[in-house]
């Protein structure tokens, strides 16, 4: 294991004393990141969302801002503002909260679509056009959603096409006893929040990010991947099926999961982890328009490994 | 010892669908209330599964067997026999997927689906039953399948299927063809007691024929291995009437001993052909008039009628050989046909008188003559003869009948002139298949007629019915009836397209009948003989079946080796992983599908911990090899040394 990598197992386990017994989750969070990807997170409110993408920004030493959105909100709240200074007699730019390393989109759900789309741009292109003029976004640039379950009222639900822009979707479930007990016991969440030190600082992600491209992905794996996605299509309960961007994204996520364990190699278990996180939110079930719930589990369980 | 896994609604549905197909046949089959019973509980049953309602209480499925019994009792008068057993066992089939809840419960499900498949051909052997049977078995193994692995592709399973059952196809007709048959079943259906119309062979009242008249069921069917004889000769001899009580004509009770008093002289070519005679329950069987030789497990009477030796309840196959014109030389006088009740019939005895006068064989002439210019006609529906003296009665004042009749009078007339007479009764004529080259012969062919004995030829068969209705010998009955008589369809002489289509369905049902359903020891052992194999008791038919299986087994084998072949591109460290997967499978765990080698080698490690360091050692080489990058000579060789290790390392647990 390289000394990056013993940095950001350090990362993982940091962060693991803030969201407690979700280990797994968050190290999908991770590689999402380091595979350059956008996350969402799905869960009631109060299971921890929020904290989660404060945790993975301070860890990272990322610059991070947040933006609830309401349904009220237009995209200029987002991308920013061109007022007309006197002093200068210009006009000038004022960036919105956008412009940051970490943004935290809460309730990305409970915004008009116009604002989805804006954001969800912007994620895409890593630029926003506004009056005229290009604006680079900072480097990294990671929009972590978090969005309440569809079920409840005054909410717009992603469509397919902008759910495909998020690499991983995770589902924040309630914690288990022992982790509510210790949560029960220790101190404030938001305390040691703000004492968290950075364990790696961008740079050193930037550095990871382009080592985890390295990392080596056999035609045995590929033949695999497309194996699943392949199966993916033929589902009779699923209207469509993993686009080619999203077997891209399952390679990248499988590869930055390699990298995290040390291993300059992708093997099928790497795949079968991060498999339903990236392909559940993408298949959309043909009877309710939602998106499915377990499908690929089950399909892990038919593709045979090469 | 673990708990079946419960079967999911998904199997539960399929399992109900399965059941339908499987018991459709048996239901067509009954037409009674019980068909219509049955599939509204299994629709139900259906809409629950679909529902994903659990199973209905136990009291419930109690309930609704004893109503099915009741059903079933109450429409079949029985719980036993072919019908009434049939319908029981399937609606304990049913009632088993009612209380269906683990694996365990659908195999069974499973093997009585298969059984109540094979029982449906106790209602009817026809090729429809078999293609039922066909769908059946795809839709329980089908089933199976998706108990076994309820995750698996619906699709692919289906090919999977379809594959078996075409691989099972050679295998089945070999075993079809060659598997020794017994020379008679263990076993009889017992086949429902119905009444079938017909001759009689106890008694011939005026009009026991002319009510066959419209029967359009077939009696037999022909088939000649040479050209076939003029429709006018074809008399197809059965039952015969010997015995007159002033009203009835009776049939005498055999007479199998004196059978070699007469001797036959064939006078002109024999006809060979095969008979396939439909079940009347008696014993006579047909033959063209005058049989040469009889089939195996009959006898012949004295009066010339093949009688088998136990009713014909099945269809019976039988070759035979006839003349057509003979001479019977006999030791006696036959006295005993000039029988005739002391009184009665006057005018006709008066009639015979008068013909007294004559040498015999003027007699017969003679009679037909005044027959011809009396102006009799042959009717369907004859005026009811009221009085003591039929004959004199039908004779004299109505002049109208049906074969009987004219037959009937003719010989009490020939008898009250001197001349010995009896009525044979059988079959008339028949219609050609073109499409199976066969003919079908209706009950409407029936037919009587007369032999009388003349002293230097024998008994010589008399139509009265060929001199008052030429057409009905020519050309059959509706040509002979006055136009406007209303027939049915497969009676009427002009050929609408239905009739011909029902023809075609015929040739079919008659090739099926005769190659598979009547496929027997006898023709089996005549099919080896062609084949050069003198017995199935012999090396030759031992080295045939034996050496065909196994040919075909080599080639099933080899398709399944060759198949997978072609499909991986075999590499080294792939075979290694093979073997690898092989020797812990016979050791102590096997890899699932869907499992990487990383996950596979932990979960080893755990339950094999002795030979954890080979088994890391291995999964690491190939990991490398497979998913890194590339086999490298070295790696491959440590492989297969930490293989030959683990091959021989000892599993304790």
């Amino acid at each position: 294991m390289t000394p990056l990598q013993q940095a950001f197992q350090r990362t993982l386990d940091t962060l693991d004393t803030i969201i407690l017994g979700k280990r797994d989750l968050l190290q999908l969070a991770q590689a999402c990141l380091l595979a350059r990807g956008h996350l969402l997170i799905e869960g009631l409110p109060g299971v921890g969302k929020t904290t989660l993408a404060h945790a993975l920004a301070q860890c990272c030493g990322l610059e991070f801002r947040r933006v609830q959105f309401t349904s009220d909100m237009l995209p200029a709240d987002l991308i920013g503002v061109t007022v007309y200074e006197r002093s200068s007699e210009h006009f000038r730019f004022h960036p919105g909260p956008l412009f940051s390393q970490l943004l935290l989109a809460d309730e990305i759900n409970r915004a008009s679509p116009k604002t989805q789309s804006a954001l969800l741009e912007a994620m895409e292109e890593h630029q926003v056009s506004v009056d005229g003029s290009t604006h680079e976004l900072p480097q990294p640039f990671f929009v972590i959603a978090t969005q309440n379950p569809l079920q409840q009222i005054g909410t717009y639900p992603l469509p397919e096409s902008q759910l495909d822009r998020f690499l991983i979707r995770v589902e924040l479930g309630y914690p288990d006893a022992a982790a509510e007990r210790q949560l029960l016991q220790g101190i404030s969440r938001r305390e040691a929040l703000h004492s968290l030190a950075s364990v790696v600082s961008p740079a050193e992600l930037a550095n990871a990010q382009q080592a985890v491209r390295q990392v080596h992905a056999s035609a045995a794996l590929l033949d695999y991947i497309q194996a699943l996605v392949a199966a993916t299509r033929q589902l009779q309960d699923v209207a469509y099926g993993l686009s080619p961007r999203a077997a891209l994204g399952l390679l990248n996520v499988a590869r930055a999961y390699a990298w995290q364990y040390g291993r300059d190699l992708v093997l099928p278990e790497d795949v079968q982890q991060v498999f339903p996180g990236v392909a559940n939110h993408r298949m959309l079930l043909r009877t309710t328009g939602q998106p499915a719930h377990g499908v690929a589990e089950q399909l892990l369980q038919r593709v045979a490994v090469p | 010892m673990t708990a079946s896994p419960t079967l999911t609604c998904g199997q539960r549905l399929e399992l109900d669908i399965m059941a339908l197909i499987v018991v459709t046949p048996h239901l067509i089959n009954f037409a009674s209330w019980f068909s219509i019973f049955l599939p509204v509980v299994l629709l139900c049953y259906l809409w629950r599964a679909w529902q994903k309602k659990p199973l209905l209480p136990r009291i419930w499925i109690w309930l609704l067997a004893g109503l099915s019994a009741w059903i079933v009792y109450f429409e079949f008068n029985t719980l036993l026999g072919r019908d009434g057993g049939l319908a029981i066992l399937i609606s304990l089939f049913c009632f088993k997927l009612f209380e269906s809840r683990t694996r365990r419960d659908g195999r069974q499900l499973i093997l009585l689906a298969l059984f109540c498949t094979g029982t449906q051909f106790l209602h009817d052997q026809n090729p429809l039953m078999m293609l039922s049977a066909l769908a059946g078995i795809a839709a329980i193994t089908l089933c199976g399948m998706r108990i076994e692995h309820p995750s698996g592709y619906f699709r692919s399973q289906g090919k999977t299927v379809i594959r078996m059952l075409l691989e099972a196809l050679p295998i089945a007709l070999l075993l079809f063809v060659l598997f020794p048959r017994l020379p008679s079943p263990l076993w009889r259906v017992p086949a429902e007691s119905q009444a079938s119309s017909g001759l009689s062979d106890k008694a011939l009242d005026p009009g026991s024929i002319s009510k066959l008249a419209l029967d359009e069921s077939v009696a037999f069917r022909a088939e000649f291995s040479g050209s076939p004889p003029d429709r006018n000769a074809m008399y197809w001899r059965g039952p015969v009437f010997g015995q007159f009580d002033g009203r009835r004509w009776l049939g005498a009770e055999p007479d199998l001993a004196s059978a070699n008093n007469q001797s036959l002289q064939p006078l002109s070519y024999p006809v060979d052909y095969t008979i396939t005679l439909e079940p009347h329950q008696q014993r006579w069987m047909l033959a063209l008039d005058l049989p040469v030789t009889i089939p195996q497990g009959a006898r012949i009477s004295s009066a010339g009628q093949i009688l088998s030796e136990q009713n014909i309840a099945v269809r019976t196959v039988y070759s035979l050989r006839s003349s057509l014109q003979w001479r019977t030389v006999e030791l006696g006088y036959p006295a005993e046909q000039l029988q005739l009740p002391q009184a009665g019939n006057p005018r006709t005895r008066e009639y015979a008188r008068t013909l007294q006068k004559l040498p015999p064989r003027q007699r017969v002439l003679a009679a037909l003559q005044w027959l011809k210019s009396g102006n009799f006609r042959y009717t369907l529906s004859p005026p009811l003869l009221t009085s003591q003296d039929s004959i004199d009665e039908f004779l004299f004042e109505s002049k109208r009948g049906f074969c009987e009749h004219y037959a009937g009078s003719f010989a009490v007339l020939m008898r009250a002139a001197g001349v010995p007479a009896r009525i044979i009764t059988g079959y008339q004529g028949g219609e050609r298949n073109e499409t199976g080259n066969y003919y079908i012969i209706r009950q409407a062919d029936a037919h009587a007629w007369v032999e009388v004995w003349l002293a230097d030829e024998g008994w010589q068969r008399v139509d009265p019915t060929a001199i008052i209705a030429p057409a009905r010998i020519d050309s059959g009955l509706a040509e002979s009836l006055p136009s406007g008589t209303p027939l049915p369809l497969m009676l009427q002489s002009d050929s609408s397209w239905l009739k011909s289509l029902r023809m075609q369905n015929d040739a079919l049902m008659y090739l099926w009948n005769r190659w598979v359903v009547e496929y027997d020891a006898k023709r089996q052992l005549d099919l080896l003989r062609r084949m050069q194999i003198p017995d199935i008791v012999s090396w030759q038919f031992l080295l045939i079946l034996v050496g065909g299986l196994s040919l075909l087994l080599f080639f099933a084998y080899a398709s399944v080796v060759w198949q997978k072949k072609a499909n991986i591109k075999v590499s080294r460290e792939i075979l290694l992983y093979v073997e690898f997967c092989k020797i812990l499978a016979k050791k102590c765990l096997a890899r699932h599908p869907n499992e990487g080698p990383d996950a596979f080698a932990q979960r080893a490690i755990e339950t094999w911990p002795e030979a954890g360091r080979h088994i890391r050692q291995f999964i690491d080489g190939y990991i490398e090899c497979r998913y890194g990058k590339g086999a490298d000579e070295e790696l491959l060789a440590n492989m297969a040394e930490q293989l030959r290790r683990l091959r021989r390392m000892p599993y304790r647990r």
